[in-house]
């Protein structure tokens, strides 16, 4: 009898252990989303303004910050080469882009996606973080990476925000990838019954 | 429900019911026991996916119990 006991024991103490590693208040996913909804609208504003219409590449900068740069002029191509972040404007190779830092820029560089892979890092923030999606898929097609998206949840629908940087799921996938790789652009996407297909372009960096 | 409080209550219930019935089958083995908890510690945290506080000390003290008695099965069936 002594043995099922000591062993229920252990039990509890692992049940106890495992209740005290739970965070008491974490932060819900939709404030998460709402939070990262919320700052789509500031970006979209700037953008109206500027009236920007190019589609823009993230980059990995220096300091492992994701930035977005965005041609001003016509589209000549990503911005290769060194840049130093100083303000909305930034010229690399005598290119002008606006430079703005999208909102997935940080939560790409918690300590748990480090070591996931794509596919497992972009579930963690789309549905397990942010609750912005039911599940992710990702697959490479040629040279380019494509991301099925079920069931988006994003509600706040920032046309120019869309155009320019893409959805927030896209967003995030493209800072994903960018964190990975150095530079990547959204480059197409399509909502479907119930899903969104995000294609991705990942660039040779340096 | 929050999927923390629901690991939780999982986890809680495979862990009495596994204490229930393997004493009802009459095992007597603690690290049977240790071993049967670990597995379910480890299927709960991959299909509900909790959030922890810090690093997850818990999972590494079970995975090294868990390889410590595996070894010391595998050592027993080599000596006989």
């Amino acid at each position: 009898m002594n043995i099922p006991l000591t062993a229920l024991g252990i039990g509890l103490i692992i049940l106890g252990i495992s209740i005290l590693l739970t965070p008491a208040h974490p932060v819900p996913p939709h404030t998460v989303r709402a939070l990262l909804e919320g700052s789509t609208l500031n970006i979209e504003a700037l953008l109206e303004e500027l009236n920007i219409t190019n589609k823009g590449y993230y980059v990995r900068g220096a300091d492992g910050r994701i930035y977005v740069f965005i041609p001003i002029d016509r589209d000549s191509g990503p911005p290769i080469g060194e840049f130093e972040f100083k303000g909305l404007v930034t010229k690399v190779n005598d290119k002008r882009y606006l430079t703005i830092i999208p909102p997935s820029s940080e939560i790409v560089n918690i300590q748990e996606l480090s070591e996931a892979e794509f596919n497992d890092a972009l579930s963690y923030v789309l549905v397990d973080i942010s609750e912005l999606a039911e599940s992710v898929e990702t697959y490479t097609v040629g040279y380019h990476i494509v991301v099925r998206v079920k069931k988006p949840r994003g509600y706040v629908a920032s046309w120019r925000f869309r155009n320019v940087l893409g959805s927030l799921e896209a967003s995030i996938a493209a800072s994903l990838l960018a964190k990975r790789y150095g530079l990547s652009k959204v480059v197409d996407e399509m909502d479907m019954e119930g899903e969104r297909i995000i294609t991705l372009e990942v660039f040779s960096y340096g | 429900m929050d999927k923390n409080v629901l690991f939780n209550i999982v986890l809680g219930f495979m862990i009495v019911s596994t204490a229930v019935i393997l004493s009802s089958l009459g095992e007597v083995r603690l690290d049977v026991y240790i071993s049967m908890y670990t597995l379910e510690y480890f299927t709960a945290k991959a299909v509900l996916r909790p959030r922890r506080r810090f690093f997850d000390i818990l999972g590494l003290v079970l995975l090294i119990m868990f390889l410590l008695i595996v070894c010391f099965r595998v050592w027993e069936i080599l000596r006989t």
